[in-house]
């Protein structure tokens, strides 16, 4: 817990990866935590073979939630549907190196949260 | 003034954790020992099931089962047959919108407020969708003034979460209390009930509670209170309010989980509703066709109840009385204050009344006596503050203060403050809708309980400006 605000994650944090909407999308998703009210709206576009070319996303939850969503999405890039489905919860935990709390945990996977729904739509 | 650390150390859990600095109390609160002791004494030294047993063991059960209804009622000055022991404020409120709302059709409407609790919202929401009924809001007062100093980053973030229903012109922030002008106009001849929150568990606004039972009392429209948040901060008169139904939670008020009352006006228990749970001890009569209810309350009170929670709470209402309102009420006023002022200087927006204050000053200081000599029941262990016509005047807020920081995201408030002993509430609070409609996606709550001292308020705010040295 310690580092949960180090550097490197509180930079990230104040300059987030791919967020921005995307006007141009296959699949839009958003996610809510109710224990916080905080929203994501994910946005992906895939090509025609279902391989990820672009990535966005919109919110304004915490900076665990944010930092979540930059490793998230910046890890999709160029994969395929097919791998997409093989990322785990777990995998998504070990980039940050943080060990979380449960009510925490919620606020870094909520992106993941919402690009499991698109995975199963 | 309160002896505050001899107040602490009745709490074990502060033994347990010295450097906590718990500043949630409007969450939970804790349990002073002699809350611990009655339940224990309970399940080691007596436990039985109650009004049933010929035995001593059930007869002294029972007696201290019935013991803790005495004191519940008259610590809010009600008949001992007005009040039902329920699991807590959530049960009631349910209880209420499950009996009364089959009643209503599409003609007719509930009132409700913008700052109601979820408990206080979605059981309505529910009974509206099965009956067609409509659901109305009584509104905020507008804001006068606008607060200027937001960030950039804060202000975009509020303007987009805005609703449709929320106040015209600024951001909300100063608006926390009910605009009964609106009251008025929205309680007409259909309104069949109107059921608001005493004290608000985001904004800590205390409702003129009474001014909205009248207007609902013209229109013939039932009243429901929801005590949850004012049972522990200053002293309730069910008679002076006039309410036809009240509700609170044990575990608000120093006493245990799982244990609240309903308290009804006995013509409405009597004659109004129904029973709403079915089973043992709730019953008269019953044969294989048919069954007929018990008296009052009983029949409010189906199979065996939470019998420790019972004795728990009962002793923690000895508990409060013993100290006294007046030293819980001024002790928690200054200490409101002090937070508020010191939020305000390291920056922190305050949602809701910047000041705490009674209409009236307190008089008395000590106990009243539970039968004044007129045979007015008067209220137990109360020192309350009055208006000039003895009537008993609310305070304008209790010791709840949101704020947001401008630039950092509550829950990395709260985070940094975890990691300083400092435990508070960031989110919604349990009040979606009002952070919508104030703008918010989420604050930081902050609340006290008596025991709660200036060396809390110091740790949060020191908490608070390491939360912004790492946020810079
Ligand atoms: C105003 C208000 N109403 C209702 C409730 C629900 O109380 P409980 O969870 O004890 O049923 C709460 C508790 O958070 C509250 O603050």
């Amino acid at each position: 817990m310690d580092d949960l605000y180090q550097q490197a994650l509180l930079d990230l944090y104040k300059n987030p990866l791919n967020k921005k909407p995307l006007s141009d999308f296959t699949i839009r998703q958003e996610e809510n935590n109710p224990l916080c009210g905080e929203q994501v709206e994910l946005f992906v576009k895939f090509d025609e073979h279902d391989r990820v070319t672009d990535v966005g996303w919109e919110s304004e939850g915490c900076s665990i939630s944010q930092v979540g969503a930059s490793l998230l999405t910046d890890y999709i890039k160029n994969k395929t549907r097919e791998e997409l489905k093989t990322i785990t919860s777990d995998e998504v935990i070990k980039m940050t190196g943080l060990n979380l709390n449960p009510a925490r945990l919620r606020c870094l996977l909520l992106c993941y949260t919402a690009l499991q729904k698109i995975l199963t739509t | 003034m309160l002896n505050l650390n001899k107040i602490k150390s009745q709490f074990p859990l502060f033994k347990k954790h010295p450097k906590l600095h718990y500043l949630d109390s409007a969450a939970t609160t804790q349990t002073p020992q002699v809350v611990l002791d009655a339940m224990n004494n309970y399940y080691t030294n007596f436990r039985a099931n109650t009004h049933r047993g010929l035995y001593n063991l059930s007869i002294e059960a029972s007696q201290a089962f019935q013991a803790s209804r005495a004191s519940l009622a008259s610590f809010i000055n009600a008949q001992t047959e007005e009040l039902i022991f329920t699991s807590g404020t959530t049960y009631g409120l349910n209880s209420l919108a499950y009996t009364l709302g089959p009643r209503l059709s599409h003609r007719d409407n509930v009132v409700l407020t913008r700052i109601e609790h979820h408990a206080n919202l979605v059981p309505w929401q529910q009974m509206a969708k099965h009956y067609g009924f409509e659901l109305r809001f009584v509104e905020l007062t507008t804001p006068t003034t606008v607060i200027s100093n937001h960030s950039e980053k804060s202000l975009a973030h509020q303007t987009t979460n805005r609703d449709s229903s929320s106040p015209r012109g600024s951001l909300g922030m100063t608006s926390c209390e009910l605009d009964m002008e609106s009251a008025k106009k929205l309680i007409d001849k259909n309104t069949k009930i109107v059921s608001f929150t005493l004290a608000s568990n985001v904004l800590g606004t205390v409702n003129p509670a009474k001014e909205i039972v009248a207007l609902a009392k013209k229109v013939r429209a039932i009243s429901i209170i929801d005590a949850a948040q004012a049972v522990a901060h200053f002293p309730i008169d069910v008679q002076d309010i006039d309410c036809d139904f009240l509700v609170f939670s044990g575990h608000k008020m120093y006493g245990p989980t799982g244990i609240g009352v309903l308290y009804g006006k006995k013509i409405m228990l009597e004659e109004h509703i129904e029973p709403f749970l079915f089973g043992g001890e709730m019953v008269n009569e019953v044969t294989f066709e048919n069954a007929t209810w018990n008296d009052v309350p009983l029949r409010f009170e189906a199979g065996t109840q939470n019998i420790a929670g019972v004795i728990g709470l009962g002793a923690a209402v000895k508990f409060i009385q013993e100290i006294g309102w007046s030293e819980i009420q001024s002790h928690e006023q200054s200490l409101t204050n002090k937070l508020i002022n010191e939020l305000t200087n390291v920056g922190a927006q305050i949602v809701g009344s910047n000041t705490c204050h009674s209409e009236s000053p307190v008089v008395g200081g000590e106990e009243s006596p539970a039968h004044s000599t007129d045979g007015q029941r008067s209220l137990v262990g109360a020192s309350l503050t009055r208006d000039d016509n003895g009537k008993v005047a609310l305070p304008n807020r209790i010791g709840v203060v949101s704020f947001t920081l401008p630039g950092i995201h509550p829950h990395d408030v709260a985070e940094i403050l975890n990691q300083n002993n400092v435990a508070v509430r960031a989110g919604h609070q349990c009040a979606m809708p009002l952070h919508k409609h104030l703008g918010l996606s989420a604050t930081v709550r902050v609340s006290l309980g008596m025991y709660t001292t200036k060396e809390d308020a110091d740790a949060l705010i020191a908490a608070i400006e390491k939360t912004k040295k790492v946020f810079k």
